[in-house]
């Protein structure tokens, strides 16, 4: 198992809701190469899953393992896409997406060769030189993405990276992660909560909830399912997983009151 | 009312071009309204002209001083000594500024006790600092480090903690730890706070400067001003006066500000 998640519970720290679980037992197998969603409202605890991955934080009790291997603090093995992009304003583009080479290519000139390799992958080779200021948020993301990649890690940890961006920007950005999870096969961990992003990117979705509303409530995995359909796909295929999650999500009784 | 509106637009799409001239001229014009009070205030005599010198009377002082007598040397004794004093209290501020903000306990404890530092006049330090120190250059340069290094501290350690916690973790994700971290991310992310810090730090470095040396014996611009003061010579002690001002509007508006806004734009911020 590439990343194994035994037994996680994270409580929180503040002095209020004292001894309050976020997440509780939490169970979860992760393969390699597989693109694999965290899919749920916010509140279920799918982002903080994903930082205990990515070693922000560390579990109150159980234990992560990635390659065997327990996580102790971030590693440039692990990168991160944010939502709010979280690019160095003080670099220009090629030079945030060369940040993570400093220690891995002592060469100058390779580290740019490779960072220019992966800004033509993202689309920007046209706009290495640019200040981060004057970019899009698409563009910002595009970059985001590049830095993260250029470090080849072993696995790609994405917090709602297109939360922040427009509907046509967001559906361009879905199709330019398939295609570099095609060519690359990095394993992903994506954390999101539309249905339809996950249904669209992912191999598996794991859908996670929270059972109910009161202070003390915790965030639980609910499902795991596998999504077969090649891609590029089409919404209008994945129907039948679409009713599948609106199930599992809002309770079966409210959602039949809805329609 | 719409027409007055409409003119506006277009005063305003005429361009910056003019709107600047008017600024410019309208300074200008104050300035020249101000001398034309003070020299008419003169031309009255409502005070004895030893009292009220004319602003010509300022111009000969000013030109003979830099001439004749030493005030060209006092500027620059004052501005060593002030250069000094800023270099070392800024580079402890910046290093007490990031330790608090890496310690908690240091920031309830010190970073507190640098808040009601800060609320004590620098002029308050000189009886303290002549007596530890005597009347010596030492002195000034206590009160000038003292009073400079605050701003700087406070400024840096808003500064780190105000850094959004997204840019922190994504240079630890892209294997930035420890020195390298400092370096690297929180150094450079602080850039546009630290100059304001440092625009800061120096207006509080000239004022305590100023109120040092006015006690102090040697040369330097509190010094021309105390002697002025002792030899009733109100020419010489507005003649000092002016030199503060245009030093300290020289420094603050050509150096800093412009520095800070083209900073705090590329950082992304306002």
């Amino acid at each position: 198992m590439f990343v194994h998640v035994n037994n996680a519970s994270l409580i929180y720290q503040g002095a209020k809701y004292k001894g309050k679980y976020i997440l509780k037992d939490v169970n979860l197998d992760l393969n390699k190469h597989e693109f694999t969603c965290l899919l749920g409202p916010s509140g279920c605890g799918k982002s903080t899953l994903l930082g205990l991955i990515a070693g922000f934080v560390l579990p109150s009790s159980g234990e992560i393992l990635v390659n065997g291997n327990p996580i102790s603090r971030p590693d440039i093995n692990r990168s991160l896409v944010f939502q709010e992009y979280a690019l160095f304003p003080w670099l220009n583009v090629i030079e945030n997406v060369c940040f993570g080479l400093e220690h891995k290519l002592k060469n100058k000139e390779e580290r740019c060769e490779l960072a220019m390799r992966y800004l033509k992958l993202v689309g920007l080779q046209d706009h290495a030189e640019d200040s981060i200021a004057q970019l899009s948020g698409g563009m910002k993301q595009r970059v985001a993405i590049a830095r993260a990649l250029v470090v080849e890690p072993e696995l790609l940890l994405m917090d709602e990276p297109f939360g922040a961006l427009d509907d046509q920007t967001r559906g361009n950005m879905q199709k330019l992660i398939t295609e570099l999870w095609l060519e690359l096969k990095t394993t992903i961990v994506f954390v999101t909560h539309s249905i339809d992003e996950a249904l669209l990117l992912a191999d598996r979705v794991i859908v996670m909830s929270k059972p109910d509303t009161g202070p003390y409530s915790h965030g639980e995995i609910k499902a795991d399912l596998r999504i077969e359909q090649p891609r590029p796909r089409q919404l209008n295929q994945l129907s039948a997983q679409r009713r599948q999650i609106m199930d599992l999500l809002y309770q079966k009784e409210n959602f039949d009151a809805a329609i | 009312m719409l027409n007055d509106l409409q003119n506006r637009i277009t005063v305003a799409k005429v361009g910056d071009y003019k709107f600047i001239r008017h600024r410019y001229m309208h300074r200008l014009l104050f300035g020249l309204l101000l001398f034309a009070i003070w020299q008419g205030a003169v031309n009255l005599e409502l005070y004895p002209r030893y009292l009220l010198p004319s602003p010509g009377d300022i111009l000969q002082t000013m030109i003979y001083g830099f001439i004749e007598a030493d005030y060209g040397l006092a500027i620059l004794e004052s501005l060593r000594r002030v250069i000094f004093g800023y270099l070392l209290a800024i580079s402890v501020g910046l290093f007490a500024g990031l330790a608090i903000a890496r310690y908690h306990f240091l920031d309830t404890t010190v970073g507190a006790s640098l808040t009601a530092l800060q609320s004590i006049p620098s002029v308050a330090w000189v009886p303290l600092a002549l007596l530890w120190f005597g009347i010596s250059e030492a002195a000034v340069l206590f009160i000038v480090i003292l009073e400079a290094f605050i701003p700087c501290a406070l400024g840096v350690r808003s500064g780190v903690m105000n850094i959004p916690r997204e840019i922190i973790r994504a240079g630890q994700t892209l294997g930035a730890k420890h020195l390298d971290l400092y370096i690297r991310v929180i150094l450079p992310a602080i850039v546009p706070q630290l100059i304001t810090s440092l625009k800061l730090s120096w207006a509080f470095a000239w004022r305590a400067l100023i109120a040092g040396e006015l006690f102090v014996s040697g040369l330097g611009i509190g010094q021309s001003l105390e002697l002025g003061r002792s030899l009733a010579d109100m020419a010489q002690v507005i003649s000092m006066i002016v030199i503060i001002a245009i030093l300290g509007f020289v420094s603050d508006n050509l150096l800093f500000t412009k520095l800070e806004k083209s900073l705090r734009e590329k950082w992304g911020l306002n």
